[in-house]
């Protein structure tokens, strides 16, 4: 998941834009064709659910199911 | 009316046992409940929908009867997201509307018990909310304070059991919505293991989160509700035929053995009060046999995220089919959250899915040293009605992330959960979760019977008996 770049240190280059939550939520939103008026509400949502999402990226989550059906406890 | 003497305000239990005595007839109670409905509805909008006359037929049915099933001529309120042959289904919407051919199976098992219906039930608008504040069918207040929230989505039917406008009612949980107005409301409610009580004909919200289940006014009647709505083909799993054959409850059932954990991290984000109300109600546990400890979840701090990720796509999904054409007519926070959750990358979807299984697994190892799990059903007591933000302990929160802060991880599990009532601050009543393995749901109602007695509980709510 996209999350906020760090700035490059000294004598760094900087590297590729990183885009932050908000910016990829306001690109979806537009491409979505979100009615004007409601674009900014839906970016804030958007951005915040997008940020929630980045918060998973520190769990080891390879190979695990994605299914919705939930495990049976052992 | 004295109220004293209102079989309005009786127990399912007590009522049965007066019905079968023919000391009361199923009509007399059904009038009863509707009396107080005629009064006390227009100030607290407990039902969306009274059917005076088609709850006096059944009653009237109820009384020829001559088996006696377990809720015979017992009035219950149906959330207005569950399908009741012959009256609308309006989820709480403004517009949206399906006229019902049959009831919803979970309805249908309560009528074959003999139960009445009294109505459909307040909601937030299409169960997608935690407060029972709903812009199109004004606010659902709290019996023991009408300023305050009642907490939903299930905000009818908690209301309409504790104010004596019905002896019990039917809800949906999907993040809650049982368990936080039965915290708020002083009632006992169950959010069962999905699956254990069929969801056919109930408006959907996330099918990963969605259960149907029963709010009472004690953990008896709980019981009652649950055998009954349980009882089916999908039931016969497992803890359920324990049920069956352990339905006694008693309130001084020794606990010897029974393994608890008290869950910290959500007593750390309760206010002082709700924690010394829950550690109380363990020391009484503890008294009768339990072996309590604390314990903390790892992963705990990640099932909002999982949650909110989950439950927005889900939803989203389920309202596509009408969302483009009847997007004006809903509120701006619901109508929000379904377009920002329309526009989730998948791989956001299946990421938090992944997440949740690694939650489910963290717990099902912790649970291997426990049977069950406590922990607030809300961090405090009722808030007022229309307000944005709540504080506790000194902090402040939005309304809606407070009221879904301890039962929010809970809904994660894919288990069984009961709230309880365990005491009351400044008049208003307060609730504990008991959450248990996968259908050990008879388990839950034993610890909540066996807490019953330890618990100083408020009376039916005074300012209604005053009103």
């Amino acid at each position: 998941m996209t999350g906020p770049g760090s700035a490059p240190g000294p004598g760094e280059r900087p590297g590729p834009h990183v885009q932050t939550t908000s910016e990829v939520a306001a690109r979806l939103t537009q491409a979505a064709g979100i009615p004007a008026g409601r674009e900014v509400a839906v970016t804030a949502a958007l951005a915040e659910l997008l940020a929630l999402a980045a918060s998973l990226d520190e769990l080891a989550l390879e190979g695990i199911s994605p299914a919705f059906d939930p495990p049976r406890w052992p | 009316m004295s109220p004293d003497s209102d079989p309005a305000l009786l127990t399912i239990v007590e009522a049965g046992r007066e019905i079968r005595a023919r000391r009361l007839s199923a009509v007399e109670l059904t009038e009863a409940v509707l009396a107080r409905a005629q009064w006390l509805n227009p100030r607290l909008n407990a039902y969306l929908h009274l059917d005076a006359d088609g709850a006096l037929a059944q009653a009237r049915a109820a009384d020829r009867r001559r088996d006696h099933p377990a809720l015979l001529g017992i009035p219950v309120c149906i959330k207005d997201v569950i399908d009741v042959a012959g009256l609308p289904t309006t989820a709480g919407a403004a517009g949206w509307l399906r006229s019902s051919q049959r009831d919803a199976t979970a309805v249908a098992r309560l009528r074959a018990a003999g139960a009445v219906v009294i109505g459909k039930g307040h909601t937030n608008e299409f169960a997608y909310g935690i407060d029972g504040q709903n812009p199109h069918w004004g606010n659902c207040a709290n019996p023991y304070d009408p300023g305050r929230v009642c907490g939903g989505s299930s905000s009818g039917p908690a209301v309409s059991t504790a104010a004596g406008m019905a002896l019990a009612g039917l809800g949906t949980d999907t993040t809650g919505s049982l368990r936080v107005p039965a915290s708020l409301c002083g009632l006992v409610g169950i959010r069962p293991t999905p699956g254990e009580v069929p969801l056919d004909g109930v408006v959907p919200l996330a099918w990963s989160y969605d259960t149907v289940g029963p709010l009472a006014r004690c953990v008896s009647d709980a019981a009652l509700l649950l055998e009954v709505l349980a009882d089916g083909p999908q039931a016969d799993r497992g803890v359920c035929a324990e049920r069956r054959a352990n339905p006694a409850l008693r309130p001084d059932h020794p606990l010897d053995g029974v393994r608890l954990g008290v869950l910290e991290q959500l007593l750390e984000i309760s206010e002082s009060y709700v924690e010394a109300g829950l550690v109380q109600a363990a020391k009484h546990l503890e008294r009768l046999g339990a072996d309590v400890q604390p314990v903390r979840l790892e992963l705990l701090h990640h099932a909002g995220a999982i949650h909110h990720l989950v439950q927005h796509a889900e939803a989203a999904r389920i309202h596509m089919p009408w969302f483009e054409a009847q997007q004006p007519r809903y509120s701006d926070q619901v109508r929000t959250r379904l377009e920002a959750g329309r526009l989730l990358p998948a791989a956001v979807y299946l990421a938090a899915q992944q997440a949740r299984r690694r939650l489910i697994e963290e717990v099902a190892v912790k649970m291997r040293g426990l049977d069950a799990m406590l922990a607030p059903s809300t961090p405090m007591v009722a808030p007022p009605q229309n307000v944005e933000t709540v504080t506790i302990r000194g902090a402040t929160h939005p309304l809606r992330a407070a009221l879904l802060s301890c039962v929010l991880a809970p809904s994660e599990l894919a288990c069984p959960v009961l709230s309880t009532p365990i005491g009351h601050h400044q008049g208003l009543p307060y609730g504990m979760q008991i959450i248990g393995r996968p259908f050990s749901e008879s388990l839950l109602l034993r610890i909540a019977a066996a807490s019953e007695p330890g618990v100083d509980l408020m009376s039916p709510p005074l300012p209604i008996r005053e009103a």
